[in-house]
Parts: C-alpha cells; sequence; structure tokens
C-alpha cells in the first residue's frame, strides 16, 4: 500500500501515513498542488518555516510504461509568490514509487542550523547530518555514492539553494549518478535549503511495490504506445538524434529565439549552436560524448546527451535546448563548448539555467558584461559561487538583477524568467507565461506544434489553455512531455493503460477533468496568495518594442488573457 | 520560376533519393502558380512531417503561393525544448 512520507524539520520526525482517498487518484503535479492547497496557507512566506515542499512521483511512475517515473516537487515559489511545481527525468520518480511512496511531505525547518539528508531505503528512514554543506552537486553525490548503494536516487540541491538564492533548483541523479535533472524552475532549490535538508538519498535495492492490476493488459498496451513512439519522426528521428537542441533552428525561423535580452529573435550564428551541430560535434569527438542517452530507464526517446570537449571528454550532461537559448543566444554566445561550460556551472552551484542565463543577459544588456563575452558570463558565475553581493542579486534572478541594474527590459512573467521562447513570435507561449500559475514556463503549455500562424493573436487562447491541460496531465501520471506528440492525439490511452496498472476506471474525460481541478487548485492558491490579473501579464517591453525582424508585439489583450481563467 | 530551399535534420533524410542537397539547400524549378503543397510533393516529403514553413524569413503555410527567388525554409515539427 503507498504511503505518505512527513518529513518535519522542526522537530526531526518522520512519520508515515496513510494516503487520504482523496490522494488515491493524483499523482504527480496534481498531488502536490492538492497537498500545498491543503495544508499550507498561501499567504505565508515561501523561505520560512510554514511552506512546505512536496515531492511525487507521477501516477504511472515507476511501471514499465516508457518515459513515465518523472519526480514533482511542489511548493510556493519565492520568484513567483506563488504556487509552483517543477518536474525532472532521472531516477528519483522510479525509486520513490518502488519504494510505495506516494509522497514526501518536507515540513518546517531546522531548528539547530544543522543541514541534514534523508537516507530511505526498504527498511530505514531517517535524517542524518550532512557533513557536504557548500558542496556542488556534483561532489554532493560523489560523497554519497562512496557511502551508499549505487542503485541510489540522489535528490540534491547545491549552495545556492543552501544560501536561499531564488533560481535554485533541485536536482537528481541519472542512471549513471550524474546529478544533472534539474527540477530547476521556481526557486525551489532556496525552499529546500530553508529547511536544512540537503539532500534524499533514495536507495530502492530489494523493494517494488509497483503491482499491476493486470499486467498482461497493461504490458500489451505499453508495446503499442511503444510502437506509437517508434513511428512518430519526432520521438523516434528528431529527438533522440538531435535532442531538443534541434528546437533552437525552428525557434529561430519563428524569430522567437532569445537573443541578447529579447532584443532580437533570430541569432546569426543560429547554426553552430542548434541540434546538427550538436550532433556532428559531438560524434566527431567521440570520446565519452554520446548523441543520445536516456534520462531515466527503460525511456525510448533518448532526448538526452553527453557533450564532450575536443579531447573527448565529459563536460556537461545534458545539453538541452533551453539552456542553449538563454545561456547562448540571449547572451550573444554562439559556441557550444563556452554553453556547457556555463551549463556545468550552474549545475554544479544548483542554479536553473533559465534563470541565471536570464539574470546574465539583463546584466549584459545594462553593459556590466558584452553580450557574446564568455569570459565574462563565467566570472559573474563565479561571483555567485563566491556569494558576492552582485553574485546574490544574480543569483536571485532576471527580475532582481533588472531591478537593481535599473533595466526596463526584463523578461519575467510572475517574476520568473522566460524560457527559450519569445512570446512575441509564438504568441500562445506568451499566453501560457502570462496566465499559468507556474509563471512563464514552457512546460506549463507549450503551443509551438500548432499548425498556426504563432504572431497571429486570435488563436493563442484557446491553443494555450489546451496545451495547459495536456502538461497538467502528463505532469500527473509522470510522464515526459516528449511522449505528446505520438499520444497527444490518443489521450485515452493513457487513461487506458493508468487503468491496467491501477484499476481504477480512467477515460480521457477523467484525465481532462482531474487536469482541470488541479489548474483551478493552483490558480485558487495564487488567488489567496495575493496574485490577481495584474500578475497574468507580460512585461511592457514585450508590447511596446517589436520583434525587428518582423515587428511583431505581445498583442494579445487582456480581456482575452483574463479568458484563460473562465 | 525557380525558389530556394533550405531543409533541416531530419527532412533532409526523407526527400527523394535522386535530389541532392548542398548545405541542405537546393534551388528549385517550379511552375509559376506553385504553392508551397506543391514544392513539399516534388521534394518527396509526406506533409505530416512539417511543422514550420517560412517564406522569405516570414511564417507562411501550405497553400501560401510562391514566387521567383523565394528563400523557403522548411522544418519537422517538435513539442518543445
Amino acid at each position: 500500500m503507498a504511503k505518505i512520507l512527513r518529513v518535519n524539520m522542526s522537530e526531526s520526525v518522520i512519520t508515515e501515513e496513510h494516503v487520504k482517498d482523496q490522494y488515491m487518484k493524483l499523482g504527480g503535479r496534481a498531488l502536490t498542488a492538492q497537498i500545498l492547497s491543503d495544508e499550507v496557507d498561501p499567504t505565508c512566506e515561501p523561505l520560512g518555516r510554514r511552506n512546505k515542499l512536496i515531492f511525487a512521483p507521477g501516477l504511472l511512475g515507476g511501471t514499465h510504461l516508457t518515459s513515465a517515473s518523472r519526480l514533482s516537487i511542489g511548493g510556493k515559489s519565492p520568484l513567483t509568490g506563488g504556487i509552483k511545481e517543477a518536474n525532472s527525468g532521472g531516477v528519483a520518480g522510479m525509486a520513490l514509487s518502488r519504494l510505495g511512496i506516494k509522497a514526501i511531505i518536507l515540513e518546517g525547518e531546522s531548528k539547530d542550523g544543522l543541514l541534514r539528508y534523508l537516507y530511505k531505503n526498504h527498511d530505514t528512514v531517517e535524517l542524518r547530518i550532512a557533513e557536504m554543506a557548500g558542496h556542488g552537486v556534483y561532489s554532493t553525490a560523489r560523497l554519497f555514492y562512496d557511502r551508499y548503494n549505487d542503485k541510489s536516487a540522489i535528490i540534491t540541491i547545491g549552495s545556492a539553494g543552501e544560501r536561499g538564492l531564488y533560481s535554485a533548483g533541485i536536482t537528481n541523479t541519472d542512471g549513471q549518478g550524474r546529478p544533472s535533472r534539474f527540477c530547476g524552475r521556481g526557486g525551489l532549490g532556496a525552499v529546500m535549503g530553508s529547511k536544512g535538508l540537503k539532500a534524499m538519498v533514495i536507495d530502492p535495492s530489494g523493494s517494488n511495490k509497483v503491482e499491476y492490476n493486470n499486467r498482461k493488459a497493461f504490458q500489451s498496451l505499453n508495446k503499442e504506445i511503444v510502437k506509437m513512439l517508434k513511428e512518430n519522426p519526432a520521438t523516434s528521428e528528431v529527438y533522440p538524434k538531435y535532442g531538443t537542441a534541434a528546437m533552437a533552428t525552428r525557434t529561430n525561423a519563428l524569430h522567437a529565439l532569445p537573443t541578447r535580452n529579447f532584443s532580437e529573435g533570430s541569432f546569426e550564428c543560429v547554426d553552430r549552436i542548434d541540434g546538427e551541430y550538436l550532433y556532428q560535434t559531438i560524434n566527431e569527438r567521440g570520446g565519452e560524448g554520446e548523441t543520445t542517452h536516456s534520462c531515466m530507464p527503460g525511456c525510448v526517446i533518448k532526448c538526452s546527451n553527453i557533450y564532450a570537449d575536443s579531447s573527448g571528454k565529459e563536460i556537461v550532461a545534458p545539453l538541452e535546448y533551453e539552456t542553449i537559448g538563454l545561456l547562448g543566444s540571449n547572451c550573444g554566445i554562439g559556441n557550444l563548448d563556452d554553453i556547457a561550460y556555463l551549463n556545468y556551472k550552474c549545475n554544479d552551484l544548483g542554479i536553473d539555467t533559465i534563470e541565471t542565463g536570464a539574470a546574465i543577459g539583463v546584466a549584459m544588456d545594462q553593459g556590466l558584461v558584452d553580450f557574446g563575452d564568455f569570459q565574462g558570463a563565467s566570472n559573474l558565475l563565479d561571483e555567485i559561487a563566491d556569494n558576492t553581493i552582485l553574485g546574490r542579486v544574480l543569483g536571485h534572478g532576471a527580475l532582481m538583477t533588472g531591478r537593481v541594474l535599473g533595466s526596463k527590459r526584463i523578461p519575467v512573467a510572475k517574476g520568473q524568467a522566460m524560457p527559450a521562447y519569445d512570446p512575441r513570435g509564438v504568441k500562445g507561449l506568451g499566453v501560457t507565461y502570462a496566465t499559468s500559475a507556474m509563471g512563464a514556463d514552457h512546460t506549463a503549455g507549450n503551443t509551438i506544434r500548432a499548425q498556426v500562424d504563432h504572431t497571429d493573436p486570435e488563436p493563442q487562447v484557446d491553443l494555450s489553455r489546451n496545451a495547459q491541460t495536456i502538461s497538467m496531465i502528463a505532469d500527473s501520471m509522470g510522464l515526459c512531455l516528449f511522449v505528446m506528440p505520438a499520444l497527444g492525439a490518443h489521450l485515452n490511452k493513457i487513461g487506458e493503460i493508468y487503468e491496467h496498472y491501477s484499476g481504477v476506471k480512467c477515460s480521457e474525460d477523467d484525465l481532462r477533468q482531474m487536469a482541470h481541478q488541479a489548474l483551478k487548485a493552483e490558480h485558487e492558491f495564487n488567488k489567496k496568495a495575493g496574485l490577481s490579473p495584474a500578475h497574468d501579464r507580460l512585461p511592457e517591453f514585450m508590447i511596446d518594442e517589436p520583434l525587428p525582424e518582423n515587428g511583431s508585439v505581445f498583442d494579445v489583450a487582456g480581456k482575452e488573457l483574463n479568458r484563460v481563467h473562465e | 520560376m525557380r525558389v530556394e530551399v533550405r531543409l533541416y535534420d531530419i527532412l533532409k533524410d526523407r526527400i527523394k533519393k535522386e535530389i541532392s542537397l548542398s548545405d541542405g539547400s537546393i534551388s528549385i524549378s517550379l511552375d509559376e502558380s506553385a504553392v508551397v503543397n506543391d514544392l513539399i510533393d516534388l521534394l518527396g516529403l509526406e506533409k505530416s512531417l512539417i511543422g514550420i514553413i517560412t517564406i522569405n524569413n516570414v511564417q507562411a503555410d501550405f497553400d501560401s503561393k510562391l514566387k521567383n527567388g523565394d528563400q523557403v525554409n522548411l522544418l519537422s515539427q517538435m513539442f518543445g525544448g
């Protein structure tokens, strides 16, 4: 029987709880939203003891379904001031599911100032003193693997999370023990740090509590779904071969590739940072580099990669589109090696590459460092590592950086930096940035796949609403969004396979209804937290400054944006 | 008329075998009344593969009319990054 682990950091007490009936049919993001709605005062301080952090695999977590064991983490965000969920691949979602853990609720805050980690295996759960204060995520993971089973999943923050920086994320390990699968957004790493928790070591060895109601039917449908993924060109060719980096040519074509702090939408060096160049570079260099790699066991899409330097030694894994867009073109940096080094540094500090790339872009725009100056950007990351005042400003993200430096071009929504889609070029995503409870978050409702004129304001609200629903379904089932090119038009199959697993009847309508309720819960949380329609708007420079390439401005009217929540 | 076409990543491998590209690009001769659909047919590409079309750096669609000298970019579908 699945259970909930409650970890009270104020008392250093861990309790196991039965799962309430109303939580049984929720998982991942929907579950984090519901628990936060039930247990957290929306007016609380994000880094105070009243906030909570919820870790939850999705409803299909731990099963043999491909790409289904993502980990969701939810809490009140210091960046947005509202509810936040960030999710990632890696092995932690599967490890928790196999141990029969539906969620971990982290609450309170350490009273003695000591940093701890949670250790959990099949028969032990306890808080232990973490002697790796100030360590980066890579050495933290190494220290744990020196001590514990290499089958363990490590969930950890870097020094930025310990220091309460708003750009801090929470990472977990991939199948080879790399702590680089980030639940990056919203500053949830700072929330974890504020509790006094450095990490979790989750060892699933000797436990598999994933039981199928109808294993045969599950396996048969899983086979069918894998076939669909293998037949879809996006999931069988583009993502595995070129990775998410292939997005760069697409957004560049739509003038939506953030360039030099969102002042332009296409980048003259795009051919040196896109998926084809990445693929070619990794192949030519050989060594430890890999053009395709899975972030979780059993994934058939394998969109990830290992990026190696010219001697074949790994720099970072993975090197992804959002990082390329924000630390690359948005900073005027058109060299994959440079971007990979910046990526590694951000990872080690435990900061979100999107938030940090946007903050550096703002700083460059204000003349702190020239656009295109890799060494200058790297030095700014050193300021964050050294905890200087400038570093703390940058480490709090794009909005803080822009305010301190006096910028009027700050690419954020609800205080969170925009990912690598300029909302003037892809207006549906602009609607998502503006109206999602998540703030500027491409995974909250990406409309890029729609066959529409992406600069036409008219269809975007409806497109975004549907995309937000699809995202909530994926995030709650633990599914990677990248199954959607194949399954987006067959949501009934997701319901069906969940039914074979759980025995709970689940139609496409049931999935949509669950998603709508969860989206509503998030929105209600934000309303109680003090967020209003004024927060459902994009910065005015997006309305006033046309993209130089096509003259597009973000012109979806306010009353249309309000319609998202009707 | 002639148009210049640039294909990206997987589309390069999906065109008719007899068509050869130079750096992903090719100059194609078409009827004066041709639209993007005709170009896609001529290249032997499946329509369902195409996600983004631009003509002279402006987003276009399958029915967009072509004219002599146009620069066309064709990109396959993706769900995001």
